[in-house]
């Protein structure tokens, strides 16, 4: 257990080709993205074929590996067309496809060989037999069911030698993956086809078995919280998990530059390091402070009770922290060029921080328009203003709202 | 021709019902099974297999809990201890069981009975292709997909035409951990959720290995037997997890009056009507004339 092996991948979700850019930036060793057709997250933007083309052209520059997710289960009539869309895939020099349904296996294989298959976590796969059949089909690499343990992860792993891909971070399904059809029977939308409307998240009434009802004052829920496995990457690692996956397609470009640079920062320090290594708490409020949603390690350490889920009706607000991307600095004013995401104003504290995990902490103490008019404050989507800076930031750096560390809370 | 399965509740039922015109039956294992009343010891499985074979019927054992490795080295012993029954197939939905039938040479014919994940015949045949006798389609496509899929494929296909049919699954115990959140003791063995914009009941029970949901209706597909008899499903199969015994019983007799009336649609209408009488629960027909839809913003 304590002998380091290789290093593993840190896999990122990204939603369209912005979000791509945003996760090879800070740090992704590999990104999944979905299609038009055959992808679980059917509702969010999805790439075309030119956008896969150049998706893999811009992260293939950057070194970067690009999976393509067609983890739907299919019914008839959605397997047209996917012969030529796997060609297409394969000629867009796409590094592997995740599957789900497992005729996709024998299809790629001739029309596609160049194509890596890797298999979905809809499959549920959480024992080494399993692991083992998978692999004997040309499998290059399954995607556990969350639902592993650390225990089980690792007899896995010792007992198979095959490339084990785990969740470390993101939403939890309540249910086992492939096995919730809860938004098929309340409301028609599919949830093997991407459609999951997250009837998990809905407010319920507990009553008997004649349907009488129990009048417990609380709603009967079943929403989990997100899994965080950050304290657990160093076992992780001398475990022998070759990716690391990040849950989160549909999520900010705030969102994913965060947590993909905590967890690139901390996968390097362990890697690199592992004696010297010590857990920073400080990482840990940073990937609270992102999310909308508290995280636990669910299913790593023990099994999920009370406490790995919510049972009081919830609002999930979104995110105030992050107020602007860096579009550019000025050298000769010495100003930041900004581009507004969230209200903010003179006076706020606030910090620039970078894909090299570079803070810069500072008070707004001017703010120009972008035709230089002076203002108070920044109100409008997407406003494009000038903040005084002495010190230099770069493109692709991230303003939020200075975090304190003084209350360790949410924890 | 088509067969008739039941999945019975209890020993006693598959004694009743084996006098009845039902080809066959589909009984759990012991601690390997889910969404089924009987799951039987070792023992009382060779006992009933023995039983059923002198009557003609068919055997199918079902193994569809989710296996982790801890259940795998007892697993393997009751693989090769059912291989030895002659049973007429092994229902398996964790791919681990192939793999394990595959290294211990098993000759028990297998099904893959996933509830929710065998939706085309490419993936039927697929499972054909590696050796799997039978395919137990999914609950959640429609009579026009499962027909096309019978005239696409060599698998020996399987479908539900009556019974709840299982929603969802999930290892934690949702249950246990509510009433705990609420400070109040677990008394009852199934409850019911209740869901207000859709004015629905879902039934809700768990055991040692999770939770599990049930379909708010019973399925009654009687109307659409005579559909799958002339295209010549294989099999179909009704389940009796929580219907009344007697109910199950006049219930089975109607599925079986339905083969001898397949060209008379107003017998197979009153034989319609007499089988939601016996459900204890609102019937309906699921997905077989409703499709699922999954895009519900464009997409181009």
């Amino acid at each position: 257990m304590n002998k380091v092996r290789k290093k593993p991948e840190l896999l990122a979700p990204a939603g369209n080709l912005e979000k791509l850019k945003w996760a090879i930036k800070y740090g992704a060793d590999a990104v999944y993205i979905g299609g038009k057709n055959y992808s679980l997250r059917a509702n969010n933007d999805n790439f075309n074929i030119d956008e896969i083309r150049e998706a893999c052209e811009f992260a293939h520059k950057n070194k970067v590996k690009v999976y393509v997710t067609l983890n739907i289960i299919f019914h008839n009539h959605d397997i047209e067309g996917l012969e030529q869309y796997l060609i297409n895939l394969e000629k867009c020099k796409v590094d592997a496809i995740i599957i789900s349904d497992p005729f996709v296996i024998d299809l790629a294989k001739k029309v596609a060989p160049n194509l890596d298959i890797f298999l979905s976590t809809q499959q549920s796969t959480i024992n080494y037999e399993a692991v083992n059949y998978w692999k004997s089909e040309g499998i290059k690499r399954i995607i556990l069911a969350r639902e592993a343990s650390g225990r089980e992860i690792q007899e896995i792993i010792t007992k198979t030698g095959a490339d084990i891909e785990v969740f470390i971070h993101g939403a939890m399904c309540v249910n086992y993956s492939g096995k919730c059809l809860l938004s098929n029977y309340l409301t028609r939308r599919d949830s093997n086809r991407g459609g999951c409307s997250q009837i998990c998240r809905w407010p319920f009434v507990l009553y008997d078995q004649e349907r009488a009802n129990l009048k417990y004052e609380q709603d009967f829920a079943m929403a989990t919280k997100d899994l965080s496995l950050l304290k657990y990457i160093p076992d992780l690692i001398d475990m022998g998990v070759v990716s690391f996956k990040i849950e989160g397609r549909m999520r900010s470009i705030y969102y994913i530059a965060t947590i993909v640079g905590i967890y690139r920062k901390v996968i390097d320090e362990y890697y690199n390091d592992p004696k010297s290594y010590k857990y920073s708490v400080h990482d840990e409020i940073e990937l609270c402070r992102c999310a909308n949603r508290e995280a636990r390690p669910q299913y790593f350490d023990k099994k999920p009770g009370v406490d790995e889920q919510y049972f009081i009706g919830r609002e999930e607000p979104s995110n105030q922290d992050f107020l602007g991307i860096v579009l550019d600095y000025d050298i000769n004013s010495k100003e930041v060029i900004i581009e507004q995401r969230n209200y903010f104003k003179i006076g706020d504290e606030v910090e620039i921080f970078s894909p090299l995990h570079k803070k810069t902490k500072f008070i707004i103490k001017s703010i120009k328009d972008e035709y230089g008019k002076p203002i108070e404050v920044v109100r409008h989507p997407r406003q494009i203003v000038r903040i005084p800076l002495m010190i230099k930031v770069y493109k692709y750096d991230l303003m939020r709202t200075k975090i304190t560390f003084d209350k360790i809370e949410n924890i | 021709m088509t067969k008739l399965l039941v999945i019975p509740s209890d020993m006693k039922d598959i004694k009743e019902l084996s006098d009845l015109k039902i080809n066959g039956f589909i009984v759990g294992l012991s601690q390997y099974s889910n969404f089924v009343d009987l799951q039987l010891t070792i023992p009382k499985l060779k006992i009933i297999t023995k039983e059923l074979k002198q009557k003609e019927k068919e055997i199918f054992v079902v193994i569809n809990k989710v296996i982790y490795n801890e259940d795998i080295p007892l697993l393997r012993e009751y693989l090769l201890i059912l291989d030895d029954l002659k049973i007429d197939g092994i229902l398996y939905e964790d791919i681990g069981i192939i793999k394990i039938c595959q290294d211990l040479n098993i000759k028990t014919s297998l099904g893959w009975m996933n509830s929710h994940l065998l939706t085309n015949h490419q993936t039927c045949n697929y499972w054909y292709n590696r050796g799997v006798a039978y395919g137990f389609l999914a609950n959640e496509i429609t009579l026009n997909e499962m027909l096309e899929i019978k005239q696409n494929t060599n698998i020996k296909t399987m479908v539900n035409v009556f019974g709840y049919l299982p929603v969802a699954q999930s290892s934690r115990h949702l249950i246990t951990n509510y009433l705990a959140f609420i400070k109040t003791k677990n008394s009852k063995k199934i409850y019911n959720i209740f869901e207000a914009e859709k004015n629905t009941f879902f039934p809700i029970y768990e055991d040692k290995k999770g939770t599990y949901i049930l379909s708010s209706h019973i399925l009654n597909a009687i109307d659409v037997m005579p559909k799958l008899i002339k295209n010549k499903v294989d099999y179909v199969c009704l389940n009796s997890v929580m219907i009344k015994k007697d109910n199950f019983i006049k219930i089975c007799e109607c599925f079986i009056e339905s083969f001898n009336n397949i060209n008379k649609p107003l017998i197979i209408k009153k034989l319609e009507a007499k089988v939601n009488e016996w459900s204890d629960n609102k019937t309906n027909k699921g997905f077989l004339y409703n499709e699922t839809i999954y895009r519900v913003k464009t997409n181009e």
